[in-house]
C-alpha cells in the first residue's frame, strides 16, 4: 500500500493506515526531537503531539511532498515551539542558580568534553542549530531540511557551513587534546 | 582525505556520540499514549475536527453579538449586585441576598468560560487553517474585558476564580497578537500556539467542560 493510499484511508477513520505511517517514521521522529530537547519526556511529548497534529490535518495533506516530509515539518514546528517555551523556564531557573551560586561562591571546574559540546551545540543559533543536527547527526539531507524548515537548500547549506565553521572555533582546540 | 578532514570528522563523530545521542525510540509507550487522542470510531475524539469546527463557527457567528449582549446584561446584573451586597454588614436577611448575588455572578462566570470555551477551539481550528476570522479578535478583546471584570468583582469559588484567572492569560495573549487581517504571520501563528499550548497544559478547557451544567441551550455551549 502507498503513503497515499494509507493516508486516504486514515482520512476515513482507519486507524490500523494511520498506524502504518506512524511505524514507517516514529524513529526518526524521536531521534530528531530527542536531538533537539535532550530529554525523553519531551522528545516524547513532542513526538506524539506531531502526529497527533498530523491526523488532525491529514485533509490539509496534497501529497506534493513525501508524507514524511510534511512529517518532519511538523515535528521541527512542534519541538522549536515547545522548546521556547521550555527555554523561558529554563532561563528562569539558572538564573536562580546563578543567584544562589553567588552567594555560596563558586568553584571553577574545567568541563570535560560532553560539557564542552552541549555548550557549543546550544550555543549555537537556533536556526544554525536545527540544521546542524537534523544533517551532521540525523543524516537528513539538504533537500529534506529545506522542505521541513520551508527554507531554499542553498540556505540550508549554508546555516550548515556557518554552524560547523562555528563549532570548529569552539571545539578545535578540545579535539586536539582529545585525539 | 586531509588531516583537517580527518580532524573534522573525529569531531562530528564525538559531537554525535556525545550531544543528547537518542535512547531506543518507546514507539510502543507512544503510540498508546497517542490512540486516545486520535479518537475512536464512536467519535470520543479531542482531536479538533475542523469541518465541523467550520460549521459550529458559522452557526455561532450569527448569533454571537445576540449572545454577547444577553451575557453582558447578565455580568452587569451580577456585578452590580455582588457590589451592591458587599458592603452590608451581617444580618438578617442578608445571607439570602448574598446567596443570590452569589449565585448570579456565578452564573454569570459560567457563561462567560462557556463563551471562552467556544472562542478557543475556533481560534484552535483557525489557526490549523493558517487564518483567523478579523471579527475573532473583537470578540477576544470583549470576553477578556468580561473576565476582568467577573475577577474584580470578588468571585468566591476559588475554582472559578483560578478558572478566569487562567483564561484572562490567554486570551490577553491572543489579544497581543490578533488583529491585522484574517491572514497570519508566522510570529502571529507561533505566538497563537504558544498561547494554547499553555491554556492546554493548564487544562483549560477541561476544566471548564467539568464546571458547565448539563445544559447546553443556556450555555451556548
Amino acid at each position: 500500500m502507498t503513503d497515499l493510499e494509507k493516508i486516504e484511508r486514515a482520512r476515513n477513520g482507519d486507524q490500523r493506515a494511520f498506524k502504518a505511517l506512524y511505524d514507517e517514521n516514529v524513529d526518526r521522529i524521536y531521534r530528531l526531537t530527542y536531538r533537539m530537547a535532550g530529554d525523553d519526556d519531551l522528545a516524547r511529548d513532542f513526538t506524539q503531539e506531531a502526529f497527533v497534529r498530523a491526523y488532525q490535518r491529514l485533509d490539509q495533506f496534497r501529497g506534493d511532498a513525501a508524507f514524511s516530509t510534511w512529517l518532519h515539518s511538523i515535528a521541527v514546528s512542534v519541538a522549536l515551539n515547545g522548546l521556547r517555551k521550555v527555554d523561558r523556564h529554563r532561563k528562569r531557573e539558572r538564573s536562580l542558580e546563578d543567584a544562589a551560586h553567588l552567594v555560596r561562591g563558586r568553584e571553577p571546574v574545567e568541563p570535560d568534553l560532553k560539557d564542552r559540546i552541549k555548550e557549543a551545540v546550544d550555543e549555537l543559533p537556533e536556526i544554525y542549530r536545527t540544521v546542524f543536527l537534523m544533517h551532521d547527526l540525523e543524516g537528513f539531507s539538504h533537500g529534506e531540511i529545506a522542505a521541513s524548515l520551508d527554507v531554499a537548500e542553498g540556505t540550508s547549506k549554508a546555516r550548515l557551513s556557518r554552524a560547523r565553521a562555528k563549532l570548529r572555533e569552539r571545539l578545535g582546540d578540545a579535539m586536539q587534546e582529545y585525539v | 582525505m586531509t588531516m583537517s578532514d580527518e580532524r573534522n570528522d573525529r569531531l562530528w563523530d564525538a559531537v554525535r556520540g556525545e550531544y543528547h545521542a537518542p535512547p531506543e525510540t518507546p514507539s510502543g509507550e507512544m503510540w498508546d499514549a497517542i490512540v486516545p487522542r486520535l479518537g475512536g470510531a464512536e467519535g470520543e475524539s479531542e482531536v479538533v475536527d475542523l469541518t465541523a469546527a467550520r460549521v459550529r463557527k458559522a452557526q455561532k457567528s450569527s448569533r454571537w453579538m445576540g449572545w454577547s449582549a444577553a451575557a453582558a446584561a447578565v455580568l452587569v446584573m451580577g456585578i452590580g449586585i455582588g457590589r451592591m451586597t458587599a458592603p452590608v454588614s451581617p444580618g438578617e436577611g442578608v445571607p439570602v441576598v448574598a446567596s443570590t448575588a452569589g449565585s448570579t455572578l456565578s452564573f454569570a462566570a459560567r457563561e462567560t468560560l462557556g463563551r471562552s470555551e467556544t472562542l478557543l477551539t475556533m481560534v484552535r481550528a483557525d489557526v490549523q487553517a493558517g487564518r483567523v476570522d478579523p471579527a475573532v479578535a473583537t470578540w477576544t478583546l470583549v470576553l477578556l474585558s468580561e473576565t476582568r471584570l467577573l475577577l474584580d468583582s470578588g468571585i468566591e469559588d476559588e475554582s472559578v476564580r483560578e478558572l478566569l484567572e487562567d483564561m484572562e492569560l490567554v486570551l490577553v495573549q491572543l489579544v497581543g497578537v490578533m488583529g491585522g487581517g484574517d491572514g497570519l504571520t508566522d510570529l502571529q501563528r507561533s505566538e497563537i500556539e504558544l498561547a494554547l499550548q499553555g491554556m492546554s497544559d493548564r487544562q483549560v478547557l477541561p476544566r471548564i467542560q467539568a464546571m458547565m451544567p448539563q445544559n447546553p441551550v443556556l450555555f451556548g455551549t
